[in-house]
C-alpha cells in the first residue's frame, strides 16, 4: 500500500461521553427552569450522579441518600435503571447517525463516531465538534468530547476530560477556524488527523492508568509497582510486561496506541422512530406533558428530516407502574414531517383522550414511514395563490372532534335517492371516483335529465320522516299542497336491508309546498299508502 | 411620489362615502342581477361574515347561495365547509347545480363550543373559500360573532351564518345581513323576498324579489300534471296555499342530535362495501 493512501485511511475517532446519562434521562423531560433544581440519581442507596445544582449544595457522589436528603431537603431523586440507559444510548447512536455512518457504542455511557470521512462535509473538525455538542445539549444531555486516532484512546481521553484544544490545533494547522478552509480536497482530512494524532500523543502519555478500562486487580498491581501513567507502562520492556500480566494487557496497550487494529461494529439505523421520556415526578396534569411532547416531536422531526421520510401516524404511550398504559393515536390525512402540526394535533388528541391519572413516562413511536415528497416553495408567492395544505384543516378538526365528525360527499350511481350519494374521507377522491363523478354530472345536467327525472332537493332527510295524513292528504306543519309529480321510483327487493320496513315498496315522489311557503320532497309508498318527507328544497 | 395620506386611503379596510358602492374589496357575483346591484362591490363579500336570517327552512336560502358556491368550488382549490347543517346536503342536487362536490366538507361538532371552534378554525385556516354554519341561536354571543368576522378576514374566507328571525333585531359585526321570506306571489318555489338589514356602503333596503331559474321551476306544472293530481283527488288551486303562516317550523333540532344523526348515517354508509 503506498504511503499516502495509508495516511488517507487513517481513522479519527470522536468519543461522545455522557457522564450524567442516567440522571439526564429524567431531567431532560423538564423545562430549563425546573431542571435548575437539585436532582440526583441513586444506585444502591447512594448518590451516583448529580446535576450542577446538587453539586453546588455540597453533595457529592457516594453519599448515602439519607445524608444527601438531610443536607438538601428539596433534592429530587430518581433510581438508576441500567436497561433504560442502554436503550437511551442506542437511541442516541441513531441520532448520531447524521454526523457519520460509522457510529458504534461504547457502553455504558459513551458513543464512538469515526469522523474522518465527515470532516469535509462539515468543513472542519472544530465545526463538526461544535455541531455534535450543540445537538446533544439540545436533546437535554451534557456530553464531553474526546478525540484520538484509536477508539480506546478517544474513550479514555473523554472520560479523563483531556480533549485537545481545537483552537490551538487550528492555529497550528495555520488556517482560520472561522473562515473557509484554504486546504484542498482531501488535505483537510489529512491535516486534522495529523494534528489530532500529534496533540493526543502527550495527553495519552500523561493519562493516569486508572482511566484505562483494565480489571481492578491488575490496576492495583500496576499501581503497587509504582506505575502511574500510560507513559510509565510503555517504557517497560514489552516481553517482561507480557510475561507478568499476560497477553491481555499488551493487547489493550496495542489497541490504545494503534499498533493493533481495533475494529468496531457500526450501529445500523433503526427502522422506526422510538423515543421515551421519563419523569422525575409523576405528572398529573395534561398541560405538563406539553413540554416533553415538544421535545420528542422535535427529535422526531429531525429524525425524519435526516432520512427524508414522512409519517401520518404517531403513537404516543403514556405509562405508569401503577396505572398501566394509555395510548394516543395521532393520524394525519397526508404523510408529513412538520413539527408544529404534529405538536398541535398531539395536543388536541391528548385533550380529548381519557389519559391516566398520573404519568411516569412518555414514549413516542412512529412506524408508518413514507418517502417525503416535499413541496416546492415559490420564490415570489403571489397573493391569492393556494399555498396552504388543505388537509391541515381536516387533521385539526378530526383531532378535536373525532374522525367521524368530518367527511366529504359524492354522488353515487343509484336511482334510489338514499343510495344516490355516499360519504368519503375528505379529499380522498380516487381516479375511479372522478370518472364516476364526471359521468353522473353529465347525466344530471344533460339535456334530457329534466325530462327523465324530477328535481332533487338540496336537503335530504335520511331516513325518510313519516308524515301524518288526514283523508289521505299529507301534513307537515299544516297541510301540504302537492304541486308536481308523481315520479315513480321502485325500491327493488335486493336493495339494502337497512331501509325501515314502511319505506319498502314503489314510491311516488311529489314536490309539495308547506304553509310557510317552503317546498319539500315527499313520497307516498304505494304499497301501504303512507306519506314520507324525504327532502327539502332550500 | 405618493403622500402618506394617499397610502392610507388605499387601505382596503377604509371606506369613503364618496366611493359609493364601488368599493375595492373582493366580491363574489351572486348570480342574481337585482341582488348584485344592491350589494357593495356587486356581490357577496369574499372575506367576511354574511348572515342569512329567516325562520323558514326550505324557503330558498341555499339556492340563493348556490351560484356563488358553485363558482367558488370550481375556481379555487379550497374547501366549501358546512358546519352542523340541519339536514344532509344532497350530493346529486349539489352536483346538478354545478357545485364541485369534491370540495364539499361536512363538519359535525357535538356541541356549541365545538361548533364555534370548528367554524373559526375553518374560516381562518386559509383553506376554505366558504364556510356555512348553523350555530345554536341560544348560545351565540356578540363576542363570538366578532371572532368569526375577524377569522373570516384573516383566512380570506366567506362565512355564512344561518340565524333565526329573532336575531334580526340584535346588532352584529357581520358585513352583510339578509332577511329571507317566502314570496307569496310565486308559489311554485321559484322565488323569495329578500330584505337587506345591513350592508357596506348603504342603508337597509326595501324588499327585493329574487327569482330562481332551476330544475324546480323549469318543470312547470302542465295539464297532464293537473290530471295526475286530480286522479289523486288532491288537487287544490295554488291560491289556497297563501294562508298566513301559523306555526314556525323554526327549530332545526339541537346540534347534538344533528351530529348523532349524521354520524349514524356516515357510519352506515361507510359500512357498505
Amino acid at each position: 500500500m503506498p504511503q499516502d493512501a495509508r495516511q488517507q485511511e487513517r481513522p479519527l475517532w470522536f468519543c461522545l461521553y455522557l457522564p450524567r446519562l442516567g440522571l439526564e434521562l429524567f431531567t431532560r423531560s423538564l423545562t430549563d427552569e425546573a431542571a435548575a433544581k437539585p436532582a440526583a440519581l441513586i444506585a444502591q442507596h447512594r448518590l451516583c450522579q448529580l446535576n450542577s445544582a446538587a453539586q453546588a449544595q455540597g453533595l457529592h457522589p457516594g453519599q448515602s441518600l439519607a445524608t444527601a436528603q438531610s443536607i438538601c431537603p428539596g433534592l429530587a431523586v430518581a433510581w438508576r435503571e441500567v436497561d433504560r440507559e442502554a436503550a437511551a444510548l442506542a437511541h442516541l447512536a441513531d441520532w448520531a447517525w447524521r454526523f457519520t455512518p460509522r457510529v458504534s457504542l461504547a457502553p455504558p455511557d459513551a458513543l464512538l463516531l469515526e469522523i474522518s470521512g465527515s470532516l469535509r462535509l462539515f468543513r472542519g473538525l472544530d465545526r463538526l465538534q461544535q455541531q455534535i455538542l450543540t445537538g446533544i445539549r439540545e436533546l437535554g444531555y451534557s456530553g464531553l468530547p474526546g478525540m484520538a486516532p484509536t477508539p480506546l484512546a478517544a474513550v479514555a481521553l473523554a472520560r479523563a476530560g483531556l480533549c485537545p484544544d481545537l483552537e490551538v490545533l487550528a492555529a497550528e494547522l495555520d488556517f482560520d477556524p472561522l473562515g473557509c478552509e484554504p486546504l484542498g480536497n482531501g488535505s483537510l482530512r489529512q491535516a486534522w488527523t495529523e494534528a489530532v494524532a500529534k496533540a493526543v500523543r502527550p495527553l495519552l502519555a500523561h493519562l493516569p492508568l486508572d482511566q484505562l478500562d483494565l480489571p481492578a486487580a491488575e490496576q492495583q498491581r500496576l499501581m503497587a509497582m509504582g506505575l502511574r501513567t500510560v507513559a510509565d507502562l510503555l517504557r517497560l520492556p514489552r516481553k517482561a510486561l507480557g510475561r507478568r500480566f499476560g497477553r491481555q494487557l499488551l493487547d489493550h496497550l496495542d489497541r490504545l496506541t494503534g499498533r493493533r487494529p481495533d475494529p468496531r461494529e457500526p450501529v445500523l439505523p433503526a427502522p422506526a422512530f422510538n423515543a421515551e421520556l421519563h419523569f422525575l415526578e409523576d405528572v398529573s396534569h395534561k398541560s405538563a406533558l406539553a413540554f416533553p411532547m415538544r421535545r420528542l416531536i422535535g427529535e422526531l422531526a429531525n429524525w425524519l428530516r435526516v432520512r427524508q421520510l414522512a409519517s401520518n401516524h404517531l403513537r404516543w404511550t403514556l405509562s405508569h407502574p401503577r396505572h398501566g398504559e394509555g395510548h394516543i393515536e395521532v393520524r394525519c390525512a397526508e404523510p408529513q414531517r412538520d413539527p408544529v402540526r404534529f405538536l398541535e394535533l398531539s395536543r388536541l388528541h391528548l385533550e380529548r383522550s381519557a389519559g391516566l391519572p398520573e404519568v411516569a413516562a412518555l414514549a413516542l413511536r412512529v412506524e408508518a414511514l413514507e418517502q417525503y415528497g416535499g413541496r416546492a416553495d415559490t420564490l415570489f408567492p403571489l397573493p391569492g395563490e393556494e399555498d396552504r395544505d388543505p388537509t391541515a384543516l381536516i387533521d385539526l378538526i378530526s383531532a378535536r372532534l373525532g374522525r367521524e365528525a368530518c367527511f366529504g360527499i359524492l354522488p353515487a350511481n343509484d336511482h334510489l335517492p338514499e343510495q344516490a350519494w355516499r360519504t368519503l374521507m375528505p379529499g380522498r377522491v380516487s381516479k375511479g371516483d372522478r370518472k364516476d363523478l364526471r359521468a353522473i354530472s353529465e347525466t344530471l345536467s344533460g339535456p334530457e335529465s329534466g325530462l327523465e327525472r324530477g328535481p332533487r332537493p338540496l336537503w335530504l332527510l335520511d331516513p325518510p320522516q313519516p308524515l301524518t295524513s288526514r283523508d289521505g292528504r299529507p301534513y307537515w306543519h299544516g297541510a301540504l299542497t302537492l304541486q308536481r309529480g308523481p315520479e315513480r321510483l321502485d325500491v327493488m327487493p335486493w336493495s339494502p336491508a337497512r331501509l325501515p320496513e314502511p319505506c319498502l315498496g314503489p314510491r311516488d315522489y311529489w314536490v309539495a309546498q308547506h304553509r310557510q311557503g317552503g317546498h319539500c320532497w315527499i313520497f307516498q309508498n304505494r304499497r301501504n299508502q303512507r306519506w314520507f318527507l324525504h327532502g327539502l328544497f332550500a | 411620489m405618493t403622500l402618506p395620506i394617499e397610502n392610507l386611503l388605499q387601505h382596503r379596510h377604509l371606506w369613503r362615502a364618496t366611493d359609493g358602492l364601488q368599493a375595492e374589496r373582493g366580491t363574489l357575483g351572486t348570480g342574481f342581477a337585482s341582488l348584485d346591484d344592491a350589494l357593495a362591490g356587486g356581490g357577496w363579500p369574499a372575506d367576511g361574515l354574511t348572515e342569512i336570517i329567516g325562520d323558514t327552512p326550505g324557503v330558498g336560502e341555499l339556492r340563493l347561495l348556490l351560484p356563488a358556491l358553485a363558482e367558488l368550488s370550481q375556481r379555487r382549490q379550497r374547501w366549501v365547509a358546512w358546519v352542523a347543517p340541519p339536514w344532509l346536503p344532497y350530493a346529486p342536487a349539489l352536483a346538478a347545480a354545478g357545485v364541485d362536490v369534491k370540495r364539499v366538507l361536512l363538519i359535525h361538532p357535538k356541541h356549541h363550543q365545538d361548533l364555534l371552534w370548528a367554524t373559526e378554525q375553518a374560516l381562518k385556516s386559509g383553506t376554505c373559500s366558504a364556510v356555512l354554519s348553523w350555530p345554536d341561536p341560544r348560545h351565540l354571543r356578540h363576542a363570538d360573532l366578532r371572532r368569526l368576522q375577524l377569522a373570516a378576514r384573516e383566512g380570506d374566507s366567506w362565512g355564512v351564518l344561518f340565524r333565526p328571525e329573532a336575531a334580526a333585531e340584535q346588532p352584529s359585526p357581520a358585513e352583510l345581513r339578509l332577511r329571507l321570506a317566502a314570496d307569496p306571489e310565486c308559489c311554485d318555489g321559484g322565488g323569495l323576498r329578500l330584505r337587506i338589514i345591513k350592508r357596506r356602503g348603504g342603508w337597509p333596503s326595501e324588499e327585493l324579489p329574487i327569482r330562481f331559474d332551476d330544475l324546480l321551476t323549469r318543470r312547470l306544472a302542465g295539464p297532464e300534471q293537473a290530471a295526475a293530481l286530480r286522479q289523486l283527488a288532491l288537487w287544490q288551486p295554488p291560491s289556497s296555499s297563501r294562508a298566513a303562516p301559523h306555526r314556525s317550523i323554526g327549530s332545526l333540532g339541537s346540534i347534538e342530535s344533528r351530529a348523532r344523526r349524521t354520524a349514524a348515517i356516515a357510519a352506515g354508509q361507510r359500512a357498505q362495501p
